[in-house]
Parts: C-alpha cells; structure tokens; sequence
C-alpha cells in the first residue's frame, strides 16, 4: 500500500499564497510570495496537478516577443485541501504560516 | 546569448513528460530583468530538472532488482559528486592555490555531463565495450611512449594548460570493461595497458589493473582471465623494481595523511570523501553483486590504499583532476552492463565468452543518469 506523506512545509505555502490570491498566480509570483525556490517550487507544482490540486494553463504574454507564461490556480479539491491544512495548521499553531522565508 | 544556453539546458534535461515545465521555467526567466535574479532562477530550474529527470528514473523502475539497480547506480554518481566536493573542500580549506581548485572544480561539472552527455547519446553493446577498452589501451601506450615526462615517469598528456594523467582516466573504464567482457581482444588491450604501466612506470595504476583483473580472474576463472592476471602480476612487480623518484605534489600527493595536520576533521572528511567512491556496493545485496560491482570498488580501493602508501594522488583531488574524470567514465561502463545484456539476450549472442549470468540485473534501462 502506498503512504500518503503530510504536505511539507513548502506545499503549505505554496498551497497558502494560492489560496488567498486574488488571481492566478505566475510560478515567479510564488516564488515571491512564498520565497520557495525553484528547485522546489517546479517539482511540487507538477506533484500538485498530478494528483489534481492545481490546473495550469497558458497565457500569452501582455510584452510582445516573450513567449507565454504559465498561470496557475488550485482545482476544487486543490481549493478543500488547501483550506483543511491551513485550518489544521492555524489550529496547532496560530503564527505558524504567518512569517513568510524573505 | 547566455540566456539561451540556460534555456536550451533546462529545456535538454528534462524528462519528455515535463517538457511543458521546462518551457514554463525558461518563459519565467524571460521576465526576470534583473541578470543576477535570472541566474539564480536558472539554477533553481535546472535543479527542478535534475528532480524531474531522477523521478522520472525511479519511477520507471518497476522490479525489485531494477530498483536494487538504479540504487546502485545512483549511489555511484551521488558518491562520486560528493568525494569530488569534499576533494574541493580540501583544497579550499588546505590554502591550495585557486586554479587547481577550479581545475578540480571543472572535473567534476566536465565528468558528470561527460558521463550524462554519453549514456544519452550511446547504447554501449560489449562491442563497444571492446572497442573503447582497445583504444583506451593503446592511448595509454602512446602516452607510456610519447608522453609528458617528469623525473622519469612519463604519464602525462599535455592538453592546452592542463596535464592529463591518461591512466586515471581510462585504466577504471578498461577494468571495467574488461570485468564485462573477456574476449580475445580485451585481453590484449588489458596486456598492452599493463604494459604501459609498468613502462611509464607507474605503481599505483599497474597495482589497480592487477588487482582488477585478479577479481575477474577468481571470479571468471579460464584461460584468459588467468593469462591476463599472470602478466598484470608481473608488470606490478616490474614497477616495484624500476624506481619511482617522483616527489609528492603539494596538495594532491600524501594528503590523507597531511590533511590530519590541518585539523582531524579535515583528516576525517578527507578519508570519508575516498570510502564514498567504494561504499555503493554495500548497497548491493551479496546475492546480487557481480564480477562489474566488485571490479569497480577494488579499482578505487587500490588506489585509495596506493594514496595512503606512496606519493600517489587520491581519486578525489589531482593535478589535473583526471581521476575524478574517470571515475564517472567507468560509471559508463558500469551503467550500461546490464541494458547491453537484455533479456532478448543480443547481446548474450553476441559476446558469449562473457559468460556471468547477471539474470537480475538485466531488464531495467539507465542506472545512474540523474
């Protein structure tokens, strides 16, 4: 049978900074906000849309000659998930999630 | 200009399935004005890379001995990355001068892709086997021959700026290749590279061939194995008899034991950086080890041992870092013994003097590429 690990530290933020942004985000955006390294951040995006939490999509770039980004925001079950962790996470420990890695 | 580059790698490492991701990442690091800010971005993608590529080899490891097998070889290529830095860390700590710290540096980025750039773009059959174990031989002459001398020992190929030790290089990948294929001409490329040894001279090497062939010798007992330990017997002992007048080079001979002067620590680190060049085969269960897996760690621990006897370099840290360069090209050979020996057994058919059966090991694709 196959674990299930609990969400890292990481996802929780990346899951957080989606949650509560007003828009769909860049992976540059994410990165800002959540002070997650690539290395990191890419991996566990692909991870996240593996198992359905996140949808990606193209958008052309408003700079003629660039190529188009990717934007991301979470699915409906992305969106249940995202909010029962950071509930869980509030609960055990109200500042946990508030000081963001600058 | 230099963005592109960063773009095509990113692009080349991943994996098929996350080329979109890649295309996402380098899209990114074309808003990023700031030309610092872009760098660090793109480390960070080809990182991300790395993680996609080494997923994706794990997860296409289906079979318990498959898996046994990508540990293997990833722990090779891990070990090999870490001796190289510790190897860095030496030089830094022990106020080496910076060009051989970037020398050694440059070896490890130039072996690791070398390896990678290989294993992607050649399907090693034991015939190429063959033919590599035989060139490698005769380059090995030719330096024995027309080489870079110093004090008497000529082993050295100058290249630009940079003194190339051939032996360091290709003597682990014949081992191997020989551990992998005995035929009639790998045994003459293993005679004439002994040979080499023993004219150039050289101790330390001619000791690793020797000790090589002798654990093919006992493991694959016949005529030619038996023949080639015999003559690797007698080219060591020759080097043992020619003098060896060459003084030990600073920072690079007789530091395992020097670097205790720094501090124990370095000593230690030092020492362990060595071991993690042999300590992947206790990742192989005995029941799973073969002839390839034991070839290997007695190559790097003879010349672990010939470092810590005589004025010899450790694998980790060189003149012209050609052990480190090595190191990864035997992982080649390493790598691809099991995919050159499928289960359709073409390979078998094509090389039936190697006669080792390696059953578990044969149905799963790359071991190391990372």
């Amino acid at each position: 049978m196959r674990k299930t690990r609990a969400p890292s530290k990481a996802t929780r933020l990346a899951l957080q900074a989606l949650l509560e942004a007003p828009e769909n985000l860049h992976g540059y955006e994410i990165m800002q906000i959540t002070g997650i390294g690539p290395g990191t951040l890419y991996p566990m995006l692909a991870r996240l849309e593996d198992q359905g939490m996140l949808a990606s999509q193209w958008q052309e770039a408003e700079v003629g000659g660039r190529p188009p980004r990717h934007i991301y925001s979470l699915t409906e079950a992305g969106r249940v998930m995202a909010k029962g962790l950071l509930d869980d996470d509030r609960r055990a420990s109200p500042q946990q999630l508030q000081a963001k890695p600058t | 200009m230099m963005r592109d580059a960063w773009e095509k790698l990113i692009l080349w490492l991943a994996p098929d399935h996350r080329k979109s991701w890649a295309r996402a990442m380098t899209a990114e690091m074309a808003v990023i004005g700031d030309s610092r800010h872009a760098m660090a971005f793109a480390w960070g993608c080809l990182l991300a890379c790395c993680r996609f590529r080494l997923e994706s080899n794990i997860s296409s490891a289906t079979t318990g001995s498959s898996i046994v097998k990508d540990r293997f070889g990833n722990m090779t290529f891990v070990s090999g990355i870490l001796a190289g830095l510790t190897g860095l860390a030496y030089l830094h700590i022990s106020g080496a001068p910076l060009n051989k710290v970037i020398v050694n540096g440059g070896a490890i980025v130039a072996g690791c892709l070398l390896a990678l750039c290989l294993r992607r773009a050649v399907r090693i059959s034991d015939s190429i086997v063959t033919i590599a174990v035989m060139a490698g031989a005769f380059i090995l002459l030719g330096t024995a021959i027309f080489g870079y001398a110093i004090e008497g020992a000529r082993r050295w190929l100058l290249v630009g700026p940079f003194f190339i030790q051939t032996s360091l290089i290709l003597l682990p990948m014949i081992a191997i290749g020989f551990a992998r294929v005995q035929n009639f001409r790998t045994t003459l490329a293993v005679l004439v590279a002994a040979f080499a040894m023993a004219i150039q001279p050289d101790r330390a090497m001619a000791a690793m061939i020797f000790v090589a062939v002798a654990v093919v010798g006992l493991m694959r007992p016949n005529r030619l194995t038996a023949s080639a330990s015999i003559f690797c017997a007698l080219t060591f002992a020759a080097t043992l008899l020619l003098p060896d007048r060459l003084p030990a080079v600073p920072f690079v001979d007789d530091i395992l034991w020097s670097a205790f002067d720094i501090d124990l620590w370095v000593g230690l680190a030092l020492w362990t950086g060595c071991l993690l060049l042999v300590c992947p085969i206790a990742f192989v269960p005995r029941a799973e080890r073969t002839v390839l897996h034991h070839v290997f760690a007695s190559c790097w621990l003879t010349l672990i041992a010939a470092a810590a006897i005589g004025a010899y370099p450790t694998p980790m840290v060189g003149y012209g870092a050609s052990a480190i360069i090595g190191y990864f090209l035997s992982l080649l050979f390493l790598a691809s013994a099991s995919q050159g020996r499928t289960a359709t057994g073409e390979a078998c058919a094509d090389q039936p003097e190697s006669g080792e059966t390696i059953a578990p090991l044969r149905n799963s694709a790359a071991s190391f590429a990372i």
